[in-house]
């Protein structure tokens, strides 16, 4: 019983929810409300992990563990913003202007950095895996989806230039379309195999 | 400039100076403005699902709800109990419950949304371009439809292939493996493909990159330009 019971739930929900996207009708409340169970679940499972992160930075602290000052500054931060947030509100204008004044430009400057870090890989690609097709499909790529986002040619309407330009914003499209099938039919299979019980993700070790 | 918006303001500068100080190496600044952003996100993502998920769908009903919601909503309770139960060594296995209600919610929505969302239309994108109404569309231009419907097709085959891990052995003493040659051949055509469509993704990423760049230069120069009294 204690392994048979998951497998049912598992699969009495998977095909309950597959069943929905053919009788929608019938079935939208059970679906509205089996969705919004998962919701609560993933909620607190996002809480639950946030729970480990704390504990981790405790962890350090009392043990006096190396890089115990920077997790005296993650638990000060997220203390703050969690009473701040429960007494005050997310639409409250300070608790917003705490929150974004310090997300915004931390965020913002993460990618500038992801900016320059992106272009050194770009160059260390080819020296490490030399010219083979894909590094060149790569760089031509690249090099083109940015020149004409760059808009520095301006093309007449209906001229050659103009559907030149749209063939070659196209060609990366057969590559994406190709990627995304390809995850689309991973998904599927796995998605397959834990709702016939072939694959048990819950079950654990 | 009022002083609320001031300090703000040389918040949001010190911040990014401070992350922008990563690019002369990994320092001590880089770490604080680091473990800060990770301290305030978490703390905003845990009042967020307090106060979006957990208060509306769990114990709002539970408190407020008409007795027929308390009922249904001492469901989803029971697993959520079990779920944070399960924390504890003692009690894991009470975790394969609430887990396997997700997996099988989860499994459901991805095989869904993978051929209603994906396949389907992909699939049927790729099928269309051979369409000759299609073609004909626009006058003078067919040769380049057919051309590129020809192309997608090959792309697509291609970049799947690519990915093509199904190998035989060339004979029983030899352990190399091969892949059928019909598969190697178009799979390196993907190749290209491929190569393409993440150069072209790599664009994307490095142009919204380097926009953020130049938006954090151009707010710190806009702050000290208004600390000092410019416009």
């Amino acid at each position: 019983m204690k392994k048979i019971l998951p497998i049912i739930i598992a699969c009495a929900t998977g095909l309950t929810i597959l069943a929905g996207y053919f009788f929608q009708d019938r079935l939208a409340p059970i679906l509205g409300l089996l969705i919004n169970w998962g919701i609560v679940l993933v909620g607190l499972a996002g809480l639950i992990g946030i729970a480990y992160l704390v504990r981790m930075h405790i962890f350090r602290i009392a043990h006096r563990q190396k890089g115990g000052f920077y997790s005296v500054i993650v638990l000060l931060a997220f203390l703050f913003t969690l009473i701040a947030g429960l007494i005050l509100t997310p639409q409250n204008a300070f608790y917003r202007d705490w929150v974004l004044n310090i997300q915004t430009p931390v965020e913002a400057s993460l990618l500038a950095v992801l900016s320059v870090t992106l272009l050194y890989a770009s160059l260390y690609l080819v020296r490490t895996r030399g010219w083979t097709p894909m590094s060149v499909g790569f760089l031509v790529g690249a090099l083109v989806s940015l020149i004409l986002n760059l808009a520095v040619f301006q093309f007449q309407p209906g001229s050659r230039g103009e559907v030149w330009a749209l063939v070659l914003r196209r060609l990366p499209l057969a590559g994406l379309r190709g990627i995304l099938i390809g995850m689309a039919l991973g998904g599927l299979i796995v998605g397959l195999r834990v709702l016939l019980a072939v694959d048990r993700p819950y079950e654990g070790e | 400039m009022s002083l609320y918006d001031l300090i703000w303001g040389g918040v949001g500068l010190l911040l990014t100076v401070m992350v922008l100080s990563y690019l002369i190496g990994d320092n001590l600044l880089f770490r604080l403005a680091a473990y800060l952003f990770v301290g305030v996100t978490a703390g905003f993502l845990s009042v967020l699902i307090i106060n979006q998920i957990l208060w509306p769908f769990l114990l709002q009903p539970l408190i407020n709800g008409l007795w027929i919601e308390k009922i249904w909503v001492l469901i989803p309770l029971t697993l959520a109990v079990l779920l944070v139960i399960s924390q504890f060594q003692r009690f894991k296995g009470l975790g394969r419950v609430p887990l396997a209600f997700l997996a099988g919610l989860t499994a459901a929505v991805t095989v869904g949304g993978a051929v209603f969302g994906t396949l389907i239309p992909q699939l049927r994108a790729v099928v269309n371009a051979f369409d000759p109404l299609d073609w004909y569309q626009s006058p003078g231009m067919p040769w380049l439809r057919i051309t590129e419907a020809v192309v997608m097709l090959v792309g697509v085959l291609g970049t799947l292939s690519y990915f093509h891990f199904g190998r035989r052995r060339r004979d029983q003493n030899d352990p190399s493996e091969v892949r059928p040659g019909f598969f190697e051949g178009l799979a390196k055509v993907g190749g290209v493909f491929l190569g393409m469509a993440l150069g072209t993704v790599f664009a994307g990423i490095f142009s919204t990159a380097l926009v953020a760049m130049i938006d954090r230069l151009l707010v710190i120069s806009e702050f000290v330009m208004r600390l000092m009294g410019g416009s």
